[in-house]
């Protein structure tokens, strides 16, 4: 690429200093150049509110600016699928704080506001970032854009007016019967389709449940969250190295609470099957309570006594005749002390009754879905073609089809509509979000 | 000077022990940022560890940012800052510039999936790729991110052209070692290797010719050889890739790049280009 000089023809090389100091050209130039011709979200959006926030950051619900020029390319669209939507969830990466300098001293500009530092993008965002760009599926969150502006990650999604722990919420008000099956049925072959899409494209979820599964107001599924999602053709290193501890404890499938080091997209399969169930009787199905880690010795996963317990009062006592492999679990000593003393029987098909559901497919499904044994779990492309939904009512693209109810739209909080503003995340957010959100809501049902 | 860059990844791989796989996406991270923005407006050196900063964490295998900058540091105390926003603050613009397309796909796992197709076909197609055979393509694949074909090729192609290379060159190996020892010719066998990849340009046009004639002219060139084991190998080879439907020319450009850089390689003068670039880089402060 460059010619070759002979050494003496460049005397003038100033020399290194012996170390570097931080004011070495770093992006230089090419920085000042990028910044002075970004897009910004503030020029492009029109902040609404926020819709939910929690441990990740923020989600702002938006709308696209009058004066955008996006508008004359909206006209030219007249194919269906590119017209823009009208509304825009945008997710606002907290700045991770553990690897800042920030956290222990904060340093403020001369008004007082703390000045933000650059700091490395989690794990967890750059997975949904690279992810998010590259899938395109019609159950899967469709995103628009990301915009990398003023030391923040934002990720612009198409919006979605609900989501299944809303409309399981909706339901939970004794007044009002519950979800129909012909919505159920829609709902859980969208979901599926999305699942059986991502495992396709070698990809698992790692944390279904409710509160990640949008709808639109069009009644189409969107999968979203992909935070936890990885790609797992080819791990370097065990997953479970990656990640300790994946999915949200009601929605944990036995096999990773008998501390499984490799497993499998059958975990997503037993978290749909949780969905589906909580769908069908408004309420989860395994509520156990999670055993906390130990303060002092974080590194050690504790067994997860009480969820496991929870399993097996509905789905009975695994044992090496359902499930071969049971005991070459991490866990299984642990499974073996606490949890045999007293043998349950194999009951779903009396909690369903006492749900009263009535239509067996669905029975079916459900048992196929929640089935020990992760090697004989329906897979998603398995579970697609199950007879539920091939028998008639047909599954329906809207899921609301023909639903007399019209579930209320997302709250929008509009006292912080600054998403400009680097806020650390205090207590007083998590009414809109993240796990606490759903626990609350919960206890007060009960 | 994309040789030296190749050089850097190398040695802060080795220091952090990191894998191939995110080594060679961190180059490919490299080579697209460098084909927007120019050498002389960023820190080649910060770019390169910013680059396998973001391609670690791509490949679920991350390293701490404070590790990857002080072994960075450690390697070239004068060019790496110690603020960790700085690498953090890189890391944003480059997945900017990439417009956040960041998984990728390599040439190693097509590798091993010819290899599993061959031993699973092998009574169609009578050729197994040996352990030999897959180290050695293995290795020019490494090499061959020196080169732009990733950017423009898919990565069959440069899987193929791998072990074409390997088992072109391995017949030719032999033919100039019987050679050598006739005229006790004591090279030393790095240099054999790059004499052999600059005959083999003309060698390989001649096959290439071959097989997209075919039909009509049948193993003619190969009829004239003898037929050893290498050369019946060549042959079963080049049959699996009519029946494969590759894009022959896309493997003739991938076979040239990569060899070509064995032909710069061997003028390649490490401390003129260290030189440049710390003209460049300190003449900016």
């Amino acid at each position: 690429m460059i010619n070759q000089i002979p050494n003496n023809q460049i005397p003038n090389i100033p020399q290194p200093a012996l170390m570097a100091s931080n004011s070495i050209l770093t992006l230089g130039p090419f920085k000042h150049r990028k910044d002075l011709t970004r897009e910004s979200v503030l020029s492009t959006y029109q902040i609404m509110g926020y819709i939910a926030a929690g441990t990740y950051g923020k989600v702002y619900k938006a709308k696209l600016k009058n004066n955008n020029k996006l508008e004359g390319e909206d006209i030219l669209d007249d194919d269906e699928e590119n017209i823009l939507p009208q509304f825009y969830a945008i997710k606002k990466f907290k700045s991770d704080n553990h690897h800042g300098s920030n956290k222990s001293h904060h340093s403020h500009d001369s008004n007082g506001n703390e000045i933000i530092h650059y700091t490395g993008i989690s794990q967890s965002a750059i997975r949904e970032m690279s992810l998010c760009r590259e899938l395109n599926n019609k159950n899967i969150t469709k995103l628009i854009d990301i915009i990398l502006e003023n030391k923040s990650i934002y990720m612009i999604f198409e919006f979605c007016e609900h989501d299944l722990l809303q409309i399981i919420h909706y339901h939970s008000h004794p007044d009002i019967k519950n979800i129909p099956i012909t919505t159920i049925k829609s709902l859980t072959w969208q979901i599926l389709n999305g699942v059986t899409f991502l495992h396709k494209n070698w990809i698992f979820h790692r944390d279904l449940k409710p509160a990640n599964i949008m709808v639109t107001s069009q009644g189409v599924v969107k999968i979203g969250d992909l935070g936890l999602a990885r790609k797992f053709n080819n791990p370097l290193q065990s997953l479970y190295t990656g990640d300790k501890v994946v999915v949200t404890i009601w929605y944990r499938a036995p096999e990773l609470l008998l501390g499984t080091r490799h497993y499998t997209p059958s975990i997503d399969l037993w978290a749909v099957g949780c969905i589906l169930a909580e769908l069908l009787s408004i309420r989860p199905i395994f509520k156990g309570e999670e055993a906390k880690i130990d303060i002092n010795n974080k590194k050690a996963v504790p067994f997860q006594k009480n969820q496991f317990q929870k399993i097996i009062e509905i789905l009975g006592t695994p044992n090496s005749k359902i499930w071969p492999n049971i005991t070459k679990y991490p866990e299984y000593p642990s499974f073996q002390q606490q949890l045999t003393n007293q043998i349950y029987p194999a009951n779903l098909v009396n909690w369903y009754k006492m749900i009263g559901g009535e239509n067996k497919q669905c029975l079916n499904l459900l048992q196929g879905l929640l089935t020990y044994d992760p090697d004989l779990r329906l897979t998603a492309d398995q579970a697609l073609l199950h007879q539920f939904f091939l028998e008639s009512p047909k599954v329906n693209e809207n899921a609301f089809e023909g639903l007399s109810i019209k579930y209320p739209n997302r709250k929008i909080y509009t006292d912080d509509n600054d998403i400009m503003t680097n806020q650390l995340i205090n207590s007083n957010f998590k009414r809109a979000g993240g796990n606490n959100f759903d626990e609350s809501i919960r206890k007060k049902r009960a | 000077m994309r040789i030296y860059i190749h050089n850097l990844f190398i040695k802060v791989g080795r220091r952090l022990n990191i894998r191939q796989i995110a080594l060679a996406s961190g180059e490919i991270y490299l080579t697209r940022f460098l084909t927007r923005v120019s050498l002389k407006e960023v820190n080649i050196y910060l770019l390169v560890t910013t680059c396998l900063y973001v391609a670690c964490k791509i490949e679920e295998c991350p390293q701490h940012i404070r590790l990857i900058l002080s072994e960075a540091r450690s390697i070239w105390p004068e060019y790496i800052p110690s603020d960790i926003s700085k690498l953090a603050e890189f890391e944003f613009y480059l997945i900017e510039e990439m417009d956040s397309y960041l998984i990728l796909h390599h040439p190693y796992k097509s590798l091993i999936q010819i290899r599993d197709y061959l031993d699973l076909n092998y009574g169609k197609f009578g050729i197994k790729l040996t352990q030999e055979t897959m180290q050695n393509s293995w290795s020019l694949i490494n090499d061959s991110y020196i080169t732009d074909i990733h950017l423009l090729l898919p990565p069959h192609i440069i899987a193929v052209s791998a072990i074409y290379i390997t088992i072109v060159l391995k017949k030719n190996l032999l033919q100039l070692k019987n050679l050598n020892e006739n005229g006790q010719n004591n090279n030393t066998k790095d240099e054999m290797n790059i004499d052999d990849l600059m005959s083999l340009n003309g060698i390989q046009k001649n096959n290439k010719k071959k097989s997209n004639n075919n039909n009509e002219n049948g193993n003619d060139d190969f009829e004239l050889d003898i037929l050893d084991e290498d050369t019946i190998k060549i042959n079963k080879f080049m049959n699996f890739l009519e029946h494969s439907h590759i894009n022959l020319d896309e493997i003739v450009e991938a076979v040239q790049d990569m060899m070509n850089v064995y032909l710069v390689w061997n003028r390649y003068n490490e401390q003129t280009v260290k030189k440049q670039l710390q003209a460049m880089l300190l003449n900016k402060i």
